[in-house]
């Protein structure tokens, strides 16, 4: 499974905020995405998963072109910084709601990530009243819930403790070996360095290799 | 969908304040009358009435600012994780207008039912022949203005966020309930009204709601509710709202499929 980017650029109004970005993925990596905030990489991550358009250029799955062939990745774990679950739900029925979409796994699947992030599905308190971190977990679960052939983590250890980072960056060597083509934004150097095979630097929306273990 | 049947009894509450309270006074009443008079049917196009209009009306906006996020709520913080896995929004967003067109007619059925029953225990009900027609009639009309009224706050606030939406939507229905009561000092002529004038009814939606405007080819429902001897059968009102709703969802699936996840959630930036 491969996944390319070519020539893609984007624009908001008239602020280009992907510049020609070109990128071949390959299942079993991991490939880290490091710059500043506001650099791109979010933005990168919302336009590789079908969350957002392109103005130019194509993004292909093997060869099926995004937003023609395939309205979405048909297998994706995303995490997008900052963005939460459903507030009122508890964290399992959050989970059942968008495993009910593709209806790919059961409750038995659904539980077993939670506990894998750490988190206990019988807890009865809904996601607003949860910490961050438990936030961060819950939401990393959904992620890997399905066991996705691509997983986009955007700052996947944010607001995590360091026993909670380790955990993560377990899981998410866990999920490197399964297969799963991963892809890792973070400003964190540590995870990008401890984690990817290949590493990015973004610019201004510019995307630069700038190294490869 | 649990989440949202609760509150379902708002409906149930409406209807006994509404409904009840206005009847109580009376020692025995039609079914039909009850449902004419729900139907706004004693109201006229003088701003005298607009209490009464007011009373009806505040079911509607309750329902809309309970349901107003109904679809929306989808595209708000979870709506990356949501959208990233649907493949189909178009379908998606037909289904759920369609538990949405669910909500509302339950909604509707309770605020009668719990009006009709609630009257009852304070009065003499007469079950007549119209009371069937015009409940008919009063369960499409309102059924599909209040569903047009709340996807389109929905709809609306998926581009520009919810308080805009229902900032939108209620003004429209609160400027037409609005220059509806104000016809009759406008127009002094009250045949004028009826006659070279009716496009300003026939083109505001809460007169649409008024049944006291309306007429009906149905005889005994035509007596009941032509007190103006106008020509606005009830069907169009029908039509009006249909058609309405019809276009809602059109733009609602157009808006839908359009929309890009660039921000996280809007209410929240």
């Amino acid at each position: 499974m491969k996944l390319v980017a070519e020539n893609v650029t984007k624009y908001i109004g008239k602020k280009e905020i992907l510049k020609d970005v070109n990128l071949t993925m390959e299942a079993g990596h991991i490939y880290g995405f490091v710059g500043k905030n506001g650099s791109g990489k979010t933005m990168l991550f919302r336009a590789l998963s079908g969350l957002m358009h392109i103005s130019s250029g194509e993004i292909r799955l093997d060869n099926q072109v995004l937003h023609k062939d395939i309205k979405v990745l048909p297998s994706l774990g995303l995490i997008i910084e900052n963005a939460g679950l459903y507030p009122e739900l508890t964290g399992l029925n959050n989970l059942r709601l968008l495993a009910k979409i593709n209806s790919k796994i059961d409750d038995r699947e659904i539980y077993n990530a939670i506990r894998r992030v750490g988190l206990d599905p019988d807890d009865k308190r809904p996601f607003r009243k949860y910490s961050l971190g438990m936030k961060q977990r819950i939401i990393i679960a959904q992620a890997i819930m399905e066991t996705p052939d691509i997983i986009m983590l955007d700052e996947p250890t944010n607001a995590l403790d360091i026993e909670g980072v380790d955990e993560i960056r377990k899981i998410i060597m866990e999920e490197k070996k399964r297969g799963a083509l991963i892809l890792i934004a973070s400003h964190n150097t540590d995870d990008i360095t401890l984690l990817a095979d290949t590493v990015y630097s973004i610019c201004n929306g510019l995307i630069k290799e700038s190294g490869e273990k | 969908m649990r989440f949202y049947a609760k509150y379902l009894i708002v409906g149930i509450v409406s209807g006994i304040l509404c409904i009840c309270s206005n009847m109580i006074r009376n020692d025995s009443v039609n079914a039909s009358q009850i449902i004419f008079y729900s139907a706004l049917g004693l109201v006229d196009w003088f701003p005298a009435y607009m209490e009464q209009a007011t009373q009806f009306f505040i079911p509607f906006l309750l329902f809309q600012i309970l349901f107003g996020t109904y679809i929306y709520r989808h595209f708000c913080s979870a709506g990356i994780y949501f959208f990233s896995r649907k493949k189909n929004r178009e379908s998606w967003f037909i289904r759920e207008a369609g538990k949405l067109y669910l909500f509302v007619f339950i909604y509707i059925c309770l605020f009668l039912l719990s009006g009709i029953i609630s009257t009852m225990a304070v009065c003499h009900v007469h079950y007549d022949n119209t009371a069937l027609i015009i409940t008919v009639y009063y369960l499409l009309i309102y059924s599909m203005f209040l569903f047009a009224f709340t996807l389109m706050i929905n709809i609306i606030a998926i581009i520009a966020g919810s308080r805009i939406g229902f900032i939108i939507a209620a003004s429209i229905e609160i400027l037409g309930m609005g220059f509806f009561l104000m016809l009759g000092k406008i127009i002094t002529t009250e045949s004028d009204i009826a006659g070279k004038y009716i496009w300003m009814l026939k083109i505001n939606p809460a007169a649409h709601l008024v049944f006291g405007l309306h007429s009906s080819k149905i005889k005994s429902l035509n007596k009941l509710i032509n007190l103006k001897n106008i020509n606005f059968d009830l069907n169009e009102s029908v039509i009006y709202f249909f058609t309405l709703s019809i276009i809602m969802i059109f733009i609602g699936i157009f808006v839908v499929k359009k929309r890009e996840f660039i921000i996280n959630n809007r209410e929240t930036g």
